[in-house]
């Protein structure tokens, strides 16, 4: 940048015709990388559904491990800097430095803020012990989230997580089994006592004992997609708190008070992925 | 040109700015906070199976406004939005195979967790829509038996406490194998009929049904020996012998897979094949079955009446059909299963603990289901290839029917109920005793040693298995002239 090439902003590129094309051109290419950052997390979001289908006790019962309250607040955190940083994209369009200052300082607040809670909640989990693979050994004696392991959760839990296999198009094997006794018993064969006794035997058992939280095997799982999808996520932030520390500092300098604020758009554009990918991730591991 | 459209006054190629008006974005943060708190309180109502749409639902609105206000696609040229969608498209794509799949592998996911055990997690599912659900407060008392004054259902007045261990131990083998025997369903064209059981039942010990009058299903199958004869291999026609172990008919209506080498899946193919085996009993085809039971007079009103209406019952497949009715009422069950349904103590310790080791040392990922196998084929010598004692013979198991490489030395996992009594043991009955057997099954399919100790734990287990034959059940029947 820098080269005048004759139109008369220091801002264009030599290889744009205009300033609209070089906009138009840097808005594009930005789009297609924020594409490619929402595949990137598409395969994590694939792992999460193979997951979950495959072990819905497991995403239920290892919800209790997360704080709800912080993933709100982080939520409302990660909106309001992302409204910071559309205002600091309009005080850049109405060449308000001071105005733009403040909100690039407030969106990189946000994100601090972001981080000190999400390093609140892994250093807990770190030291309980809640983490991924063979590394998941927490005390299960202690509830962890005392308020979420009252005896309304585990009520809800246990009526909640049939529903997710809700499909009773399996129960001909048990319906099968029930009538045709009478028939046996006519018959002028011996019937073998043993049969005699198998409505017990094909009665479900008692609903409890499945939703025992010792019997819920494989509760790692969870925390492993957990790690995977908010690390990554994690890294997204510090990634666009040093974006953004570097647009504040160039915006210190005055390189937007002409009113090209290109790189501002395209930075702000960056944080409202991390904000996007956010409001998915919080009710699908928060919100289970 | 998406700006132009609105600054018609400006020169082309110079960029004007669309400044989103305040009052707009601070509508869209004001949106995007209230539908957080929302999903927050939706979160805490049950919606039953509509919790993950409704919760993915308000996701999508955020996340909608984010990107058309707060990220300006409302006001962009048209492709960005393109490019967006398109992205999550090819996610939507990805959710919608992967769903595909999981529908038809859930139950491989976790060899443990089988399928019974998922067909009863659906029948609860289905009790509590007809709201037959057990109540939440009762789920608390059994969870938390202290905080409702100690008493829970286990503690009745004056028994002697249960050992917790052994409790656990139960429980973790219901939920591993899922439902224990029921009643063995009926196939849809063959509904057993107290006629159809009795004539099974002669047929079943029906010498005349082979070449030389003298071998029935009962010569190798025999009731009173839990099912078994207790020969390596069983002696047939002119004594010659096969090369495979006679397999138990008792609980055999509760596998999926009949033979060793799972060439036949019903009682009735199964039965089938015996017969016309030259080398079991003997009879050159299916006509001359018929032919010898129509000599005995005494069988024609006995297969009219256990197939009433057809003209002519005399067929090979009504003589299946009978045998394989006759054979859905051999179900026999065990201590293990008095066990796993609350009564403790009808194990001992150290056959529970039998169990758990059992089950850890890895044999359940085969062994389950209501009769512990019998529904699966593996391959023998899995971890560590096998060599049977009997070299004179290679038994490649499933290769021989399908002829696919893949297929070598795979066999039916057998059944373990009255396992400690259905020796000798492996597909061709070349292992004498269950602690041999074991030991191998350890050793070649899961790559484990196994020391005596605990070899005598999973036999004392195994043991648990077998059930109690009923003398009238196993009494030969009158058979007609």
């Amino acid at each position: 940048m820098g080269h005048d090439h004759g139109h008369g902003d220091q801002n264009l590129a030599h290889h744009f015709d205009n300033m609209q094309q070089q906009f138009e051109a840097g808005k594009l290419g930005m789009w297609l990388f924020l594409a490619t950052e929402v595949l990137l997390f598409a395969g994590l979001f694939c792992a999460y559904t193979v997951y979950r289908y495959t072990h819905p006790e497991v995403f239920k019962h290892a919800s209790q491990f997360l704080d709800t309250k912080w993933g709100f607040i982080n939520t409302l955190v990660l909106l309001a800097s992302s409204f910071t940083a559309a205002l600091a994209v309009r005080a850049a369009q109405t060449k308000n430095r001071q105005l733009l200052i403040q909100m690039l300082a407030a969106t990189i607040l946000g994100a601090c803020g972001f981080l000190v809670i999400k390093y609140i909640e892994y250093s807990h989990k770190f030291h309980e012990n809640i983490l991924w693979g063979v590394r998941f050994d927490p005390d299960l004696e202690k509830p962890v989230m005392p308020d979420k392991a009252d005896a309304g959760e585990t009520a809800a839990a246990a009526s909640e997580k049939p529903q997710l296999l809700s499909d009773a198009s399996e129960l001909d094997y048990v319906a099968a089994s029930q009538p045709g006794q009478d028939l046996v018993q006519q018959a002028n064969v011996a019937v073998p006592p043993t049969i005699a006794m198998t409505d017990q035997a094909t009665k479900a058992p008692d609903l409890p004992e499945y939703y025992d939280p010792q019997k819920i095997r494989n509760v790692h799982i969870f925390f492993g997609i957990y790690f995977c999808m908010t690390g990554l996520h994690g890294l997204h932030v510090i990634i666009g708190m040093i974006v953004l520390t570097w647009l504040l500092a160039r915006a210190v300098r005055g390189d937007f008070d002409s009113g090209y604020y290109l790189p501002i758009d395209l930075g702000a554009l960056y944080w409202h992925l991390v904000d996007l990918i956010w409001i998915y991730l919080f009710p699908l591991l928060y919100l289970i | 040109m998406a700006d132009t459209d609105h600054h018609h006054d400006h020169p082309p190629g110079e960029h004007h700015p669309h400044v989103v008006p305040m009052s707009l974005l601070i509508s869209v943060i004001t949106a995007l906070m209230a539908l957080t708190v929302i999903t927050v309180l939706a979160a805490k109502v049950d919606l039953g199976a509509m919790n993950v749409p409704v919760a993915i639902a308000i996701a999508t609105v955020k996340g909608t406004l984010v990107a058309a206000f707060f990220m300006h696609l409302r006001w962009d040229k048209p492709f960005n939005t393109i490019i967006l969608i398109t992205s999550i498209g090819m996610l939507a794509l990805f959710l919608l195979i992967a769903s595909m799949d999981l529908e038809a592998v859930q139950y491989q996911m976790d060899p443990n967790f089988s399928k019974e055990g998922m067909q009863l997690l659906r029948q609860e599912a289905a009790e509590q829509k007809a709201g037959k659900a057990v109540p939440a407060e009762e789920i608390h008392s059994v969870l938390y038996p202290k905080e409702h004054g100690g008493e829970s259902h286990s503690g009745e007045h004056g028994a002697a406490p249960v050992d917790e261990e052994m409790k656990t131990a139960a429980m973790d083998a219901k939920f591993t194998l899922g439902p224990l025997l029921g009643k063995p369903s009926d196939p849809a064209n063959n509904a057993s009929t107290p006629e159809k059981i009795t004539l099974g039942k002669m047929l079943y010990f029906e010498g005349r049904l082979s070449k030389s009058n003298q071998i029935s299903c009962n010569s190798c199958h025999q009731l009173d020996k839990y099912g078994v004869d207790g020969e390596k291999t069983s002696p047939g026609h002119e004594g010659k012998r096969g090369e495979r172990n006679s397999p138990t008919v008792y609980n055999a209506a509760f596998h999926s897979l009949q033979f060793w080498d799972a060439r036949a899946d019903s009682l009735e193919e199964q039965a089938k094949g015996p017969i016309l085996n030259p080398i079991e009993m003997g009879m050159p085809s299916e006509g001359s079955v018929l032919e010898r039971l129509k000599e005995i007079k005494g069988y024609a009103p006995l297969f009219q009446a256990a197939f009433p209406g057809e003209e002519d019952p005399f067929n090979y497949e009504n003589v299946v059909k009978a045998i394989g009715a006759f054979e859905r009422t051999l179900v026999m069950r065990a201590p293990f299963d008095d066990w796993v349904e609350g009564k403790h103590d009808a194990l001992t310790k150290e056959q529970a603990e039998g169990y758990l080791l059992f089950k850890s040392t890895g044999c359940t990922q085969c062994h389950t289901g209501p009769t512990l196998g019998g529904n699966d084929l593996k391959k023998l010598g899995d971890r560590v290839p096998y060599q049977s004692d009997n070299v004179e013979v290679e038994d490649l198991g499933r290769y021989a029917v399908t002829k696919k490489e893949g297929d070598k030395y795979f066999f039916k996992v057998p059944s373990l109920r009255n396992v400690a009594k259905t020796g000798p043991y492996f597909h061709d009955g070349s292992i004498a005793t269950l602690e041999q057997a074991v030991k191998l099954m350890a050793k070649h399919q899961l790559d484990k040693e196994l020391d005596d100790e605990a070899t005598k734990k999973i036999v004392a287990f195994l043991e648990s298995l077998t059930g109690t034959i009923d003398p009238v059940l196993a009494k030969p029947p009158a058979l007609p002239k």
